[in-house]
């Protein structure tokens, strides 16, 4: 029985946690997505209601599992459910935004204690926009919360971009311990 | 409410009107719910206090898994998911593309009679809504884009 490393994608609404996963996943993504309403509907027309899921094969072989989060906070529940057992956090803000500081804000404090464990990368898309705050705005944001994470300009349209997230969210991720990721009634063998 | 949403008089009519149907036909029931697909609330009768907010975002969690467990298992409409718990039953289902229904009954009730009924109310809304979007860009089928 394999047992499998897993990584949070997670981020606002339409930042692009479904589209990234769905591109490097190297299996059929498993998606949740429904009708958007709202204002939403103005800019998307389907939002993920529960989880994102993709699978990759690393270089040395070993499968990974991507997950990526629905962006409303009224799906927070499912931020708890998905945060359990992940060894490591990508944050997607949105540079463009109006209110990206508070966004990663919020994303800082929903995962907290999935940070605290295992740190997280940020992933700024839309970078060029003039519209967001100077880059060295996220950067402090993050300090006060205590913490050093990288913050990566990215396209999250390109398949190497979001590898390159990945990349860096594993680099900092412990390897799989030996009682780790077991299922319950499983003998080490 | 926001605006944007469109949720007119004449939808919550419609919505409403189904209320006193589904609680005479189903004995049991103690809480009806209708939301948007994504899970944003829009009329409800509780007979008990709940949290109708989170009711309503998990109802579109769980329709939108079920219909992802639904094709994975390859099948092709998931209906209905249904909650059995020891103290009852909650079934969600779509309304069309835009809409979903959630029952709430105690553990008494019998299941047919309550899939049944929520099919009926889904048919006769869906009938009674066509032209009538409640997203700005509404549609009505059945489907899941992805
Ligand atoms: N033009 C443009 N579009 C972008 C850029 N980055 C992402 N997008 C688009 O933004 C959309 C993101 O949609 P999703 O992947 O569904 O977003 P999400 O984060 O999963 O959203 P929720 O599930 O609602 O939380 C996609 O259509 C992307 O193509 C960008 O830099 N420029
Ligand atoms: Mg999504």
């Amino acid at each position: 029985m394999d047992r499998r490393r897993k990584f949070l994608f997670t981020g606002p609404t339409g930042v692009g946690k479904t589209t990234a996963i769905a591109l490097i996943s190297d299996d059929e993504p498993v998606a949740t997505e429904m009708a958007a309403s709202g204002e939403l509907a103005a800019t998307k027309t389907t939002t993920t209601t529960a989880l994102d899921f993709g699978q990759v094969r690393l270089e040395d072989g070993e499968v990974i599992g991507l997950y990526g989060t629905p962006g409303q906070q009224r799906f927070d529940y499912m931020w708890t459910l998905l945060q359990e057992r992940a060894m490591g956090l990508v944050i997607l803000i949105d540079h463009s935004r109006p209110g990206s500081l508070t966004d990663l804000q919020r994303y800082l404090d929903g995962f907290g204690e999935l940070i605290a464990q295992t740190g997280a990368v940020i992933g700024l898309t839309r970078a060029d926009s003039e519209a967001g705050p100077a880059i060295d705005a996220y950067h402090e944001c993050v300090a006060e919360y205590g913490y050093m994470l990288p913050v990566i300009e990215c396209d999250i349209r390109r398949a190497e971009d979001v590898r390159l997230l990945m990349e860096a969210v594993i680099s900092m991720a412990e390897p799989l311990a030996d009682d780790q990721g077991a299922l319950p009634e499983e003998n080490e063998s | 409410m926001s605006e944007t949403t469109r949720r007119t008089s004449r939808t919550l009519q419609v919505l409403e009107r189904e209320f006193d149907t589904l609680f005479d036909r189903v004995p049991g029931l103690y809480g009806v719910l209708f939301c948007t697909a994504d899970g944003d609330p829009i009329v409800e009768r509780f007979e008990r206090q709940m949290d109708r907010d989170r009711l309503a975002a998990m109802a579109s969690s769980l329709v939108a898994l079920g219909g992802t467990m639904a094709r994975t298992g390859g099948q092709q409409h998931c209906d209905y998911m249904i909650v059995q718990s020891h103290d009852g039953f909650i079934v969600s289902l779509h309304i069309g593309r835009n809409l979903l229904l959630s029952a709430l009954a105690r553990r008494d009730t019998s299941l047919g009679m309550l899939l049944s009924s929520c099919r009926a109310t889904s048919e006769s809304v869906s009938a009674r809504m066509s032209g009538a979007p409640i997203t700005p860009r509404g549609g009505q089928s059945d489907e899941q884009d992805r």
